[in-house]
């Protein structure tokens, strides 16, 4: 018998979706694919911090023994539903320009359950460059 | 239009340890064939705090490291990576491991020539 009240929803209710991570060069790329994934996809469920990136096989030189030193990158997280999920990637793909020499990598992996998200309505969207 | 290549047979390798283990850990799991890691701190209480000298919960520091490697690695790297930070050792840290669907990133040219995909 389950201890928890039927007004909390189960954990089944909550569909399994897909979560879609990058790690981005320090050059607001990051600020500039969550605006665009909100506008474009509808994609809310997103955001991005900050991380030491370690290319250990970066072209550059160091001591015998020693890591290159680490840079600063942006780690920008992305929730979808599992139909989304191949479209959210691509684009993201080709708006980050991944392919490209230095400009990250990205990865998508399975998530069993996640709970929706919304925006608050009434507060007002910051302005672009803030 | 190019195409998108793809990496499949990928896995992530997060690994928890002592502040300052990071770099020790990143170059046991690169001596092993890893090659990309991200390393981001994290200050908070695991699951049973430690009290300080006045009785007041102590705040520790750990490193969380990230690394994406290939399937065929990750047994090795996992090995690696839990002995330079001597996990066997109660309250060092933790690692998982979860499997990506597929990963994209650049390829270098000499590898797509061989594959016939988005030569230039």
């Amino acid at each position: 018998m389950s201890t928890v009240p039927d007004s909390v929803p189960r954990r089944s209710e909550f569909p399994a979706c897909k979560a879609i991570y990058c790690i981005l060069p320090d050059d607001g790329t990051d600020k500039r694919l969550l605006a665009e994934l909100r506008k474009k996809e509808g994609i809310v469920r997103a955001g991005s911090g900050t991380r030491r990136g370690i290319g250990a096989l970066a072209a550059v030189k160091t001591k015998r023994g020693k890591l290159p030193e680490s840079q600063l990158v942006k780690q920008l997280y992305v929730l979808c539903s599992e139909d989304q999920a191949d479209e959210i990637f691509d684009f993201i793909f080709w708006s980050t320009k991944v392919d490209k020499p230095g400009r990250g990598l990205m990865w998508q992996q399975a998530v069993t359950g996640c709970t929706p998200y919304e925006l608050p309505a009434d507060i007002p969207d910051e302005k672009a460059g803030a | 239009m190019s195409e998108i290549i793809y990496l499949t047979d990928v896995a992530v390798i997060t690994c928890i340890v002592d502040k300052k283990q990071a770099e020790a850990v990143v170059l046991a799991a690169r001596d092993v064939g890893a090659s990309i890691a991200t390393v981001h701190t994290v200050q908070g209480w695991g699951i049973r705090e430690r009290l300080g000298a006045l009785g007041v919960a102590v705040e520790t520091e750990r490193d969380v490291i990230e690394l994406l490697v290939s399937s065929d690695q990750q047994d090795l790297v996992f090995e690696a990576i839990y002995n330079v930070a001597g996990l066997d050792a109660p309250g060092r840290g933790f690692i998982f491991i979860s499997p990506a669907e597929k990963a994209a990133t650049y390829v270098p040219e000499a590898v797509r020539k061989k594959l016939d995909v988005n030569p230039e």
